[in-house]
């Protein structure tokens, strides 16, 4: 008897298989970091190494949802373009009726919520995508949240997602600290990414976001960032 | 109550120039006779070179604007550039064909600066005809006295500043005469260096 290929249906022992072979889907895909600052979050993320053919403009992994929040993610790359879909209509659509741009926490839940709906309906199975919200709170704080395929949805000050994000996050929680600049985020979230991916500016794509908007680093920006990085070692 | 179109008032033109584009609209809303607003805005930037101007139906006029706002900006994420004009008249066209059986009453103007900063403006009818082929358009209560101005001076290649003339004297020439159109006017000037808006004084009437 098979309980994980209907994923309306729980098992004996109360999983949802198919959420958790989601689940596995992301940690297959390429790695993300996420880290807080005093005024900014880093976004950092692997790159796949581009085939000699391929335009590279077409293949990104940070997506910008609305002006101040951005995503970032890890799994199957067309689930998560859908899902990014989602979010910006529905950042629209509560641009146009609230007469207000929708808050980070907002749209995190609203994706949270949608991959929650995928483990329940009927006929669908779930995402294979986590995903990474970044933005500002009603303060101006920066936040930055994570939802799973399950559809949970939980608030970090520094957090990692997709293969062996559970060495890049034992090494944000021994080396992050509270409000540090922008320069220190980038420093910190790079270096946390180069602990499982090959260093070199080909293989890791960064942004920063702040209060005027989300800016991807040039290339010669994140090598530089490497190299004081491995001349500070 | 005889022609919705005619119920709040308000009158819209648009005149191309040499690498430029001038609208004016003025900034009356009335419920027919009496004058309930004198700041009602009409006129709406779409890109950093181009806007679109609505007469008709106040609500219509404000709905469309902030609907444009939303697809506008999916546009703008999904394709990672500006809209150009054209494509944002043919936007309008299908938005006001899809309300075929139950039209938004207005009547859009799109006016701005494509990629080249090539003049382009634009008119369509409630239901979608559009239409580009000419130097100006003018389009409200007072189209007909815009039309009439507008004949008489505009020239093609008109300068920036020229254009701000003839833009300014056809419109206030026609609020000066129409009874739902006025209480002022604000003119665009669409030049490659961006959008600027100036506040004119008529018959405050």
């Amino acid at each position: 008897m098979s309980y994980d290929t209907a994923i309306t249906i729980f098992s004996p022992d109360g999983h949802l298989f198919q959420v958790e072979y989601a689940m596995e889907a992301v940690r297959k895909g390429r790695c993300a970091v996420g880290v807080q600052g005093v005024d900014c979050i880093v976004l950092a993320v692997e790159r796949k190494a581009a085939a000699k053919l391929q335009d590279t403009r077409t293949v990104k992994k940070i997506h910008v949802l609305d002006e101040g929040i951005a995503l970032a993610f890890a799994g199957l790359t067309a689930d998560a373009r859908v899902l990014c879909d989602k979010a910006r209509v529905e950042c629209q659509s509560f641009r146009l009726t609230m007469e207000d741009p929708p808050s980070a926490e907002y749209i995190a839940r609203h994706i949270a919520r949608t991959q929650q709906e995928y483990t329940q309906k009927g006929g669908v199975r779930p995402y294979g995508v986590s995903t990474l919200v970044v933005g500002f709170g009603r303060a101006g704080e920066p936040k930055l949240f994570m939802t799973e395929p399950s559809g949970s949805f939980s608030a970090w000050k520094a957090q990692a997602i997709g293969k062996n994000s559970k060495n890049v996050v034992e090494f944000l929680e021994k080396n992050y600290q509270e409000n540090q600049s922008m320069d220190q985020t980038l420093k910190l979230a790079i270096k946390g990414l180069l602990e499982v991916v090959e260093s070199g500016s080909r293989n890791i794509e960064v942004a920063v976001m702040q209060r005027a908007g989300l800016q991807l680093l040039e290339d010669e920006n994140v090598q530089k960032l490497i190299q004081e990085i491995e001349s500070e070692a | 109550m005889s022609n919705i179109f005619n119920f709040h008032g308000g009158s819209v033109l648009a005149i191309k120039g040499k690498n430029c584009v001038a609208v004016a609209m003025d900034r009356r809303l009335g419920a027919q006779y009496k004058t309930v607003s004198t700041t009602f805005q009409r006129v709406f930037k779409m890109t950093d070179k181009c806007v679109a101007g609505f007469i008709g139906l106040g609500g219509d006029v404000q709905t469309i604007g902030a609907d444009l706002k939303y697809k506008l900006n999916l546009y703008t994420l999904k394709e990672n550039r500006q809209i150009q004009p054209k494509t944002l008249s043919w936007l309008i066209s299908n938005m006001l064909y899809g309300r075929r059986f139950g039209p938004y009453f207005i009547e859009p103007i799109v006016a701005g600066l494509d990629e080249n900063n090539e003049p382009y403006i634009s008119t369509s009818d409630s239901i979608g005809c559009m239409t580009d082929g000419d130097n100006f358009f003018c389009i409200g209560t007072a189209s007909e006295l815009m039309l009439g101005a507008c004949e008489s001076f505009v020239k093609p290649d008109l300068e920036p500043e020229e254009l701000f003339e003839v833009a300014s004297q056809c419109m206030l020439s026609a609020l000066d005469r129409d009874a739902f159109s006025g209480w002022g006017a604000v003119v665009y000037i669409i030049t490659p260096a961006g959008i600027t808006a100036r506040t004119l004084k008529a018959r405050m009437d």
